[in-house]
């Protein structure tokens, strides 16, 4: 599991889904689990845990306020 | 003293400007599942409860349906549909049941809200060194400290 912090250009995945194997974004879609499949298809041996998903906002400044 | 010190996990880069997020990266796996997920998802304060997207439903083979539908209100007064479901949910070392919303869509946040995880950990924004820190509620003399 990656802790270093990740750089993600913003012009180009805005609102995208990311998949990160060693800090580098290696795939990118609309949905975690079609990211996941094409992260694990490029990566095989890669272990699933080791493949970090990430939603990139799709604004600069979100701020999220969820109430039932 | 026992504490998990995680540096804000992404910055977003756009032209000269470098904005960071609170973020962690955690494990998440359906109970009696042996598949883990990991997911860099937003420390949000700001939310009653933590939040997942359909599609992390799907991969977690969570049958999305099955769980509580709760209407699920945002900051701009948007209104989507989500179900509540238990996890288990890692996060450095630690490993807890929750519940938590996954979304009825793919394009809501992902993000760690209050309940339940703000009750077993003091969390604190060091914005000024990019950190998030976790001290479990147990170190008593931390909570000694602020209270004192």
């Amino acid at each position: 599991m990656s802790t270093n912090k990740i750089k993600v250009n913003f012009s180009k995945y805005q609102g995208k889904e990311v998949a990160i194997i060693k800090g580098k974004i290696v795939a990118s879609g609309n949905s975690s689990k079609n990211v996941f499949e094409m992260a694990k298809k490029l990566f095989p041996k890669t272990a699933s845990k080791d493949i970090v998903l990430l939603s990139v906002p799709r604004e600069r400044f979100a701020i999220y306020i969820l109430k039932k | 003293m026992e504490k998990q010190i995680f540096p804000y996990g992404f910055e977003l880069l756009e032209n000269k400007r470098v904005i960071a997020f609170p973020a962690i990266t955690i494990i998440l796996k359906k109970e009696n599942s042996l598949n883990e997920f990991s997911f860099l998802v937003l420390i949000d304060s700001g939310a009653e409860f933590s939040l997942f997207t359909k599609s992390d439903a799907e991969l977690l083979e969570i049958d999305l349906q099955k769980g509580e539908k709760i209407h699920i209100g945002g900051v701009a007064g948007d209104k989507f549909l989500a179900f509540i479901h238990p996890i288990l949910i890692r996060i450095g070392n630690k490993e807890f049941k929750i519940k938590t919303a996954f979304s009825s869509r793919n394009d809501t946040p992902r993000i760690l809200g209050r309940n339940p995880l703000f009750f077993n950990f003091f969390i604190i924004f060091d914005h000024q060194k990019q950190n998030t820190i976790f001290i479990p509620r147990k170190v008593k003399p931390f909570e000694k400290l602020l209270y004192s």
